[in-house]
């Protein structure tokens, strides 16, 4: 192959049908890796393209392509390819290396798209520690404390949800496991709104601890909570007293 | 069917018909997981969009088109995924990232995706990520596994020099290498009892499903 410098000062080659390399510019030279064969110059996943669409059959094209440029900074250099063939056997090749503003701009929104993402990730950093103190919120709504060896208290505080019950039905449990505690009180005094998919999961927890054997018993049930409540007493026979004082009196001798 | 689908759908990403796209992957919603969203449409589009560029009927500017559109439906898909019903439970942690000076990030995203469905806490860090930045945020945060990605086969140094980095953390945290590069060259080289090559995501839940029945222990 032949060197030629009475050219503009782009890269410009002559290549034949099998992509022998005839004559080359210095530009070639400079930007990208030399071959014989132009096929090597190009990314492997280029290669199919360039077969396909460098044909005498296509006299004139314009494709987009990748080559393996001589500077160790990038991997791949993104190109468009203008093909001119000037007869059957041997086709004139022009590159011209994609416009800097354009990767200028893709690595602009690549990082603000990492900002975006970090700011994301604060966000949710932020609802990771909300959700926890709402878990703890939920865990210290409801404590289990030991009014003597055999009866506990476990007052609920606020609304009555599924989820709050979901909080501290493991604690419950354990701690009923752990102690001797024959009866557990639960003192519903404080509750606000009581939700159906909160007395479904209170329904759930009662029924593990009459399975573990233990007496519950509700205190403290208002006349606007009396109808939802008054289903478990069915379903699960529960005790029910009116007030704190009277089961403190009944099971705390 | 599913061929008109992923076509279809591309054809929005590629006229950025962001609206259209969204109501495409909400119908198919209703009908599909969002495993198969992923796998089945979503993926294929962008293949076939690839390969609309090898046809020289599309340049790269679309691509990036496409890109942003099918980015915001990612989004959109992973948008309320990540409820309360995780609560309390101890969760487990995974960290994703790509290698340095990657671009692809879209099939990262979807892995992001996955894990959050699965009730993971998930690090989406990113792709092009230099090895001292993520060791730092890695180790600051201990995750029990770590996911990697990459496309472009010049990555293959870099990722098993990733790759061997994260064995050596003392918490002996899980490897996942996945991506294109996964899928088109054999990396089971790199594979060890802490690292694991997953060529997509219908792989992914199966190795979960092993995992689940207790065949490999995920947290050892
Ligand atoms: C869209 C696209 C782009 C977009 C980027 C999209 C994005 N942000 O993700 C843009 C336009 C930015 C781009 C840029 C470039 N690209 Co590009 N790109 C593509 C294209 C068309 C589709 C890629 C894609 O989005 N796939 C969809 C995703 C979802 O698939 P996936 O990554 O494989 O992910 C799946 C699995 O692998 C798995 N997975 C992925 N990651 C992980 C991780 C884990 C842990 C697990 C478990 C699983 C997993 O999950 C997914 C679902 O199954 C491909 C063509 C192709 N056939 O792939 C070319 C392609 C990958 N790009 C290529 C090239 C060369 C480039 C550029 C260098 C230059 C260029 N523009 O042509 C630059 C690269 C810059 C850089 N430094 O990285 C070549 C790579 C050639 C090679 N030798 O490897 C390809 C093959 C096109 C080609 N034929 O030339 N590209």
């Amino acid at each position: 192959m032949k060197q030629v410098d009475e050219f503009f000062s782009i890269p410009y080659l002559l290549i034949t049908k099998q992509f022998e390399i005839l004559q080359y510019t210095t530009e070639v030279e400079e930007i990208f890796v030399m071959h014989h064969n132009f096929l090597k110059m190009c990314d492997e996943e280029s290669v199919h393209k360039v077969i396909k669409e460098v044909v005498p059959g296509k006299s004139k094209n314009k494709i987009e392509i990748n080559l393996v440029p001589s500077s160790a900074n990038h991997d791949l250099l993104l190109v468009d390819l203008y093909v001119n063939w000037k007869n059957d056997l041997h086709a004139e090749l022009m590159i011209i290396p994609k416009d800097q503003g354009m990767l200028d701009v893709t690595a602009s929104l690549g990082q603000l798209r990492s900002r975006l993402n970090t700011t994301n990730f604060e966000l949710l950093e932020e609802k990771e520690k909300l959700q926890e103190a709402m878990a703890e919120n939920n865990r210290l709504s409801a404590p289990f404390i030991e009014l003597s060896s055999t009866t506990a208290l476990v007052p609920l505080f606020g609304d009555l949800n599924a989820e709050k019950i979901y909080a501290v039905g493991d604690e419950l449990l354990t701690s009923a496991q752990q102690s001797y505690i024959e009866t557990i009180l639960f003192d519903l005094t404080a509750v606000g709104e009581i939700e159906q998919d909160g007395v479904i999961a209170f329904q759930g927890v009662v029924q593990s601890l009459a399975y573990m054997g233990m007496e519950i018993v509700v205190i403290g049930v208002k006349p606007d909570h009396a109808q939802r409540i008054n289903d478990l007493k069915l379903k699960l026979g529960l005790k029910f007293l009116r007030s704190l004082q009277q089961a403190i009196r009944k099971y705390c001798n | 069917m599913t061929r008109k689908h992923y076509e279809k759908f591309a054809e929005y990403l590629l006229q950025g018909k962001e609206d259209e796209a969204v109501e495409l992957v909400d119908k198919l919603l209703t009908l599909h997981p969002r495993l198969y969203l992923f796998e089945d449409i979503i993926t294929p589009a962008m293949y076939y969009i690839g390969a609309l560029w090898e046809k020289n009927e599309i340049s790269v500017a679309d691509e990036h088109l496409a890109t942003a559109v099918c980015d915001f439906v990612l989004s959109r898909l992973d948008a309320g995924v990540y409820e309360n019903k995780f609560q309390s439970k101890k969760r487990k942690k995974i960290i994703l990232l790509g290698a340095e000076e990657e671009q692809h990030y879209l099939g990262l995203k979807m892995v992001a995706g996955f894990y959050r469905e699965k009730g993971w806490r998930v690090r989406y860090l990113g792709p092009n990520l230099p090895l001292n930045h993520a060791l730092r945020q890695i180790k600051d945060w201990q995750p029990d596994v770590i996911g990697l990605s990459a496309a472009l086969s010049y990555r293959l140094p870099v990722v098993k020099q990733m790759t061997e980095a994260f064995s050596q953390l003392s918490w002996s945290p899980g490897i996942i290498i996945g991506g294109r590069i996964a899928k088109k060259y054999d990396l089971s080289n790199l594979e060890t009892g802490q690292v694991r090559v997953v060529k997509g995501l219908t792989e992914l839940e199966q190795v979960h499903n092993v995992w689940k029945a207790g065949v490999v222990d995920e947290t050892s």
